[in-house]
């Protein structure tokens, strides 16, 4: 088993998530949907990713993957635990990854539907706390904590997520998921849902905690911009592979892969003297069960050339933390995100 | 005095009768478009964009009625239509609904029908409309496609929604929009079901067509990075009224209204951001119980006083074309 260095808390090793494909009356395996195909990244203690791509490119899987919400089909999913032991999270059995459980939380997308609407707001923070064993006592005590935490007032307690904005459901989400004082949160869109001005608190809150709880975060999200304000670190993911990963501000002022580029270029701005590049990708997607022999962004890339059509580029470490998978990285100049 | 303009709404107030009660969607909506122009309204969800558009085309939900105002519209030959005044589902109401302006909705999964072909759907319009033959719609609806960028027309014309994927479903529905070559063409949400590199290349499309047909575009989004680069003039919205209105450098460069500029204040930048973002405290207040005066007291952080919970500031100009209801730009005299 590979090993953690001292300072690292996830370690994602060659994790692949393949959904059969089956056809006809005896289910034949016809084929595989390659949701997650081979991703590997570590994440230090106290750091925030950000797992960035298109819909359909896979990062929900992944991020499920990692938690064991489903099961992986193949790749190492190394955990460092608050009492410092070392666990593999994808072959724990599920008697252990139970107890594991408690240190992992997430936070989900859709304030509305990851409410339990006949629970109490105390009843759904306090879930975790009940399963862990807590006293009625000392949780009513710590949900009171968590709700000051998160800024809403503690006299909210008894009602209902009916009661809420999505705004306040959020925040009632995150006390639950910051109740066990985890180790590591994945948040899979938490601000999608919400409308800008609701964001903005939201995104202020998570920098916040990210500060005080010294919280390690991973990140799923669409929206780039969301993603350079909260992250130290992102993944740019692409058809189940990973593209490129570096320190946010590397990554967008200085992409390396054509994709990345033209992730960033395609945001239109808020600002209407900024020059918006727009439409430069040709196509669309390819359908992820199809065998793909070269780089798997070749069809859609304006800088394919022979090479990237029939051998696949790998992961390379190019300086500084900054990973690309491009056989043209060196050969080609792209533009990221000009500073004002 | 020529008057160029190709719509124009005044005090436009919708009610929706439910079951809970009234909810006063639009309290009075000022705008208009001039022929040829983009024009952005932009909001929150809830601000009421939506039953605007929904409104100008009369395609309200039974609950909702127009309470009042008026819409008018003016066609090809610069004739008048009082919008307001006509039958919903009648014969004039139709004629103006296709020929002269069309919508293109967010979802593009919900809003074609799944049991009709692409094709057929778009030749439905044409032949509604237009004194042609099956032969001739078929024709017309292949070269739309063609127009908007579907890769193999010939085959896809005969495709079901279904087989498309999202983009080129965005692109037929822009195609079905232009069929019969309408004046005025209203997108509500047009990309936000998109990922961004396909919004981007729909957004481009939008551009293109709106110069090659010499539209005039009403574009509908809450998103502020879309309406910095898509249109010539904004309409802010905020609770069933506009707020604030004016060209799109001037909505960006000098925001007047408390709640357009902690809106520009809240966004995350590609760029990065100095510092916390600005966050509008609190929520947008029910619209079963909208409050008092100006509708934004409850979270304005330039709140005067007294005076914003009394009546709803009255327009002002504050620069050419420019328009604020704020009482921060208005002479209070001796209050």
């Amino acid at each position: 088993m590979a090993k953690l260095a001292e300072n690292e808390i996830l370690k994602v090793d060659g994790l692949k998530k393949y959904f059969p494909i089956t056809k006809g009356f005896f289910n034949k395996h016809v084929g595989d949907v390659k949701a997650v195909n081979d991703i590997s990244f570590t994440l230090n203690k106290g750091e925030t990713m950000g797992l960035v791509g298109e819909s359909g490119c896979g990062k929900t899987t992944a991020s499920r993957s990692i938690l064991r919400a489903i099961d992986p089909t193949e790749g190492e999913v190394l955990f460092r635990r608050k009492n410092g032991n070392v666990v593999d999270l994808a072959e724990l059995d599920y008697k252990k990854l139970k107890d594991v459980r408690s240190e992992i939380q997430m936070i989900f997308q859709d304030p509305f539907s990851s409410l339990n609407p006949r629970m109490s707001v105390l009843d759904i923070i306090a879930e975790p706390l009940v399963v862990q064993g807590w006293s009625k006592q000392k949780y009513k005590e710590r949900v009171e904590e968590l709700l000051d935490l998160v800024g809403l007032d503690k006299k909210y307690m008894t009602r209902y997520p009916h009661a809420f904005s999505g705004g306040q459901r959020q925040r009632i989400g995150i006390a639950r998921a910051l109740a066990l004082e985890p180790e590591l949160v994945v948040a899979d869109e938490p601000v999608s849902a919400l409308d800008v001005s609701v964001q903005a608190q939201i995104l202020n809150l998570l920098d916040d905690l990210k500060e005080r709880m010294d919280l390690t975060l991973l990140m799923v999200a669409h929206d780039l911009s969301v993603i350079r304000y909260v992250c130290d670190k992102v993944a740019v993911m692409y058809l189940g592979k990973l593209v490129e990963v570096a320190e946010t501000e590397e990554l967008y002022t200085n992409p390396k892969h054509p994709y990345t580029a033209s992730l960033l270029t395609a945001v239109p701005e808020a600002d209407p003297h900024m020059e918006w590049l727009g439409e430069n990708l040709k196509g669309e997607v390819p359908d992820p069960s199809a065998e793909i022999k070269g780089c798997n962004f070749a069809s859609r890339c304006p800088y394919a050339k022979d090479i990237c059509e029939n051998k696949e580029p790998e992961l390379v470490d190019i300086g500084g933390g900054h990973w690309v998978s491009c056989h043209r990285k060196d050969e080609i100049e792209l533009m990221g995100v000009k500073l004002k | 005095m020529a008057n160029n303009n190709i719509l124009e709404v005044e005090n436009l107030n919708v009610h929706f009768h439910t079951d809970e009660g009234i909810v006063r969607a639009l309290n009075g909506v000022d705008f208009k478009v001039e022929r040829g122009e983009a024009v952005g309204i932009v909001g929150e969800s809830g601000c009421g964009k939506s039953v605007t558009s929904t409104s100008v085309m009369r395609l309200l939900p039974g609950v909702g009625e127009i309470a009042a105002g008026t819409i008018k519209y003016y066609d090809k030959n610069k004739k008048q239509h009082d919008i307001i005044n006509l039958k919903a589902d009648g014969e004039h109401m139709r004629s103006i609904r296709g020929p002269e302006m069309s919508m293109i909705f967010q979802e593009p999964m919900t809003a074609f029908s799944p049991v009709h072909t692409i094709g057929n759907q778009i030749m439905e319009k044409l032949l509604y409309h237009e004194d042609i033959d099956k032969d001739e719609a078929r024709r017309k609806a292949l070269e739309l496609l063609k127009k908007v960028g579907i890769s193999k027309p010939e085959q896809r014309i005969d495709e079901y929604p279904f087989q498309y994927s999202g983009g080129m479903r965005q692109r037929a529905m822009i195609a079905m929009g232009l069929a019969c070559e309408p004046q005025l063409l209203i997108a509500d949400e047009p990309t936000t079901a998109l990922d961004v590199t396909i919004q981007a290349q729909v957004l481009k499309l939008i551009k293109k067509m709106q110069a090659d047909y010499n539209l005039s575009l009403i574009l509908i989004t809450h998103d502020l990075g879309v309406i910095a680069h898509m249109v010539d003039y904004v309409n802010v919205m905020y609770l069933g009224r506009v707020v604030e209105s004016g060209p799109v450098e001037e909505i960006f460069d000098n925001p007047a209204h408390p709640y357009t500029q902690d809106l520009l204040k809240s966004i995350p930048r590609m760029t990065g951001n100095e510092g916390k973002l600005a966050s509008i405290e609190g929520a947008v207040p029910d619209a079963y119980s909208l409050p008092k005066g100006c509708p934004f007291h409850t979270r304005c952080r330039k709140k005067i006083g007294e005076v914003c919970e009394r009546a709803y500031p009255e327009r002002q100009e504050i620069s050419a074309d420019h328009y604020v209801n704020c009482y921060l730009h208005q002479d209070l005299g001796d209050k």
